[in-house]
């Protein structure tokens, strides 16, 4: 069970519940009637971002003295945010920042634009602190199952209310990958 | 934290919402019996209704998040659109209300951290607005199911990063207790990163907090 923490190896029972991972996420990509490879690829970075992101939030807390000074989870969501929010400006002043005069454009003529991009910059900001605080707060098998009901939520949930695609075996392909994630949050 | 003797211990006294419902009616049995038969499901960390609170708001907000997160793509132009300025600007907002809890009267009281401790805490924050500004560019191209379904599979990336990038073996420093405590919370932490959530720095301290009453076979 320290494995994926520490670095050191991880249980045969645990590679054995990737199989279903990996093998539900591409029985769902491959009935995805709104299929696009670089979708497939950004989501797939997404995730090792998200990996780095735990080994390096692992090696940053072992420093002495650390979560005294940053003072609350609160506190350590903000300066997250902020230093985020810098490391992405050279990428943005890189790709898009030449196309802000037609992104104010329609910024400013479209009140879906101005409401949505608000109301899920704060929408982001909250749930990601409310669920840094849950899972504070519950033990570990309680967070494997929240987790996995939280995604069966969001994803099944933003699929009708897009009225995005919900084909037979992408559903299928979504519960095996998702029963997979809980086998292997739950396996020792 | 499914403590047997953790449970015995302290049935009622961990959990004053209960205990003050079992206090407005102490002739009901049924109350009576209540705050015994609560830890259990609990599991000993004592579900309140804050808890609860947080759960739904959690949820709630994740939802929300994705779907007006689309609707706002789709307005900016779709996948010819703005992705990047608006994962950008998201992470701009979030500052904002950051900042205003700093300045606001009587909010957040101001970290202590250094210019070292900053410059520690950088790749983690870049780790989680690179995961944000990727999965915006995801789901901004194709459906956003479909993104997060490839997002639900981030265990598989976390062991292969696990065992290839970051072996090590444990540090000696901690109490054998305190890691075990640690190991237990690790791997679900992990796994709920793949919810596209953002630093979740205070998970090992988390982890030190509870370790104590653990028993030391729990991993």
């Amino acid at each position: 069970m320290c494995a994926c923490r520490y670095g050191k190896s991880i249980s045969k029972a645990k590679w054995l519940c990737l199989i279903p991972v990996i093998g539900g996420v591409c029985l769902a990509s491959i009935k995805e009637l709104d299929f696009s490879v670089v979708a497939l690829i950004a989501a797939c970075v997404a995730n090792v971002f998200a990996a780095f992101r735990a080994n390096e939030n692992k090696k940053v807390m072992d420093t002495p003295g650390l979560n005294d000074r940053i003072g609350s989870t609160g506190n350590q969501f903000a300066i997250s945010t902020l230093l985020g929010a810098l490391s992405l400006l050279p990428v943005w002043l890189m790709t898009e920042a030449s196309r802000f005069g037609k992104f104010l454009e329609i910024f400013k003529s479209s009140a879906v634009l101005r409401n949505n991009l608000i109301t899920s910059g704060l929408y982001f900001y909250l749930y990601n602190e409310l669920s840094t605080i849950t899972i504070k707060k519950t033990s570990a098998t309680t967070q494997s199952v929240a987790n996995t009901a939280k995604r069966v939520i969001v994803i099944v949930g933003v699929a009708l209310a897009l009225g995005e695609s919900l084909e037979p075996i992408k559903l299928l392909g979504c519960s095996i990958g998702i029963g997979g994630v809980l086998l292997y949050s739950l396996v020792k | 934290m499914s403590l047997p003797f953790h449970r015995l211990a302290t049935p009622a006294t961990s959990l004053p919402v209960l205990k003050l419902r079992g206090g407005a009616r102490p002739a009901s049995a049924l109350v009576a019996a209540k705050p015994v038969a609560k830890p259990v499901e609990a599991k000993g960390t004592g579900i309140d209704v804050g808890l609860l609170l947080c759960f739904a708001g959690w949820y709630l907000g994740n939802y929300y998040y994705t779907l007006n997160n689309k609707y706002a793509l789709n307005a900016a132009g779709g996948a010819t659109g703005f992705p990047i300025t608006i994962g950008f600007l998201q992470m701009c907002i979030g500052s904002l209300y950051a900042l205003f809890l700093w300045l606001a009267p009587d909010a957040r009281p101001l970290p202590t951290v250094t210019f070292n401790d900053l410059a520690k805490i950088v790749p983690v924050a870049t780790c989680s607005a690179g995961a944000h500004l990727s999965s915006i560019i995801s789901m901004n191209l194709g459906a956003v199911s479909f993104s997060q379904i490839v997002k639900a599979a981030e265990p598989a990336f976390a062991a292969l990063l696990g065992v290839t990038m970051y072996a090590k073996a444990p540090s000696t420093s901690a109490p054998a207790q305190v890691k075990c405590g640690s190991c237990c919370e690790g791997c679900p932490l992990i796994a709920h990163a793949l919810t596209n959530a953002m630093a979740v720095l205070p998970c090992v301290r988390a982890g030190t907090a509870r370790a104590s009453p653990r028993p030391s076979g729990c991993a």
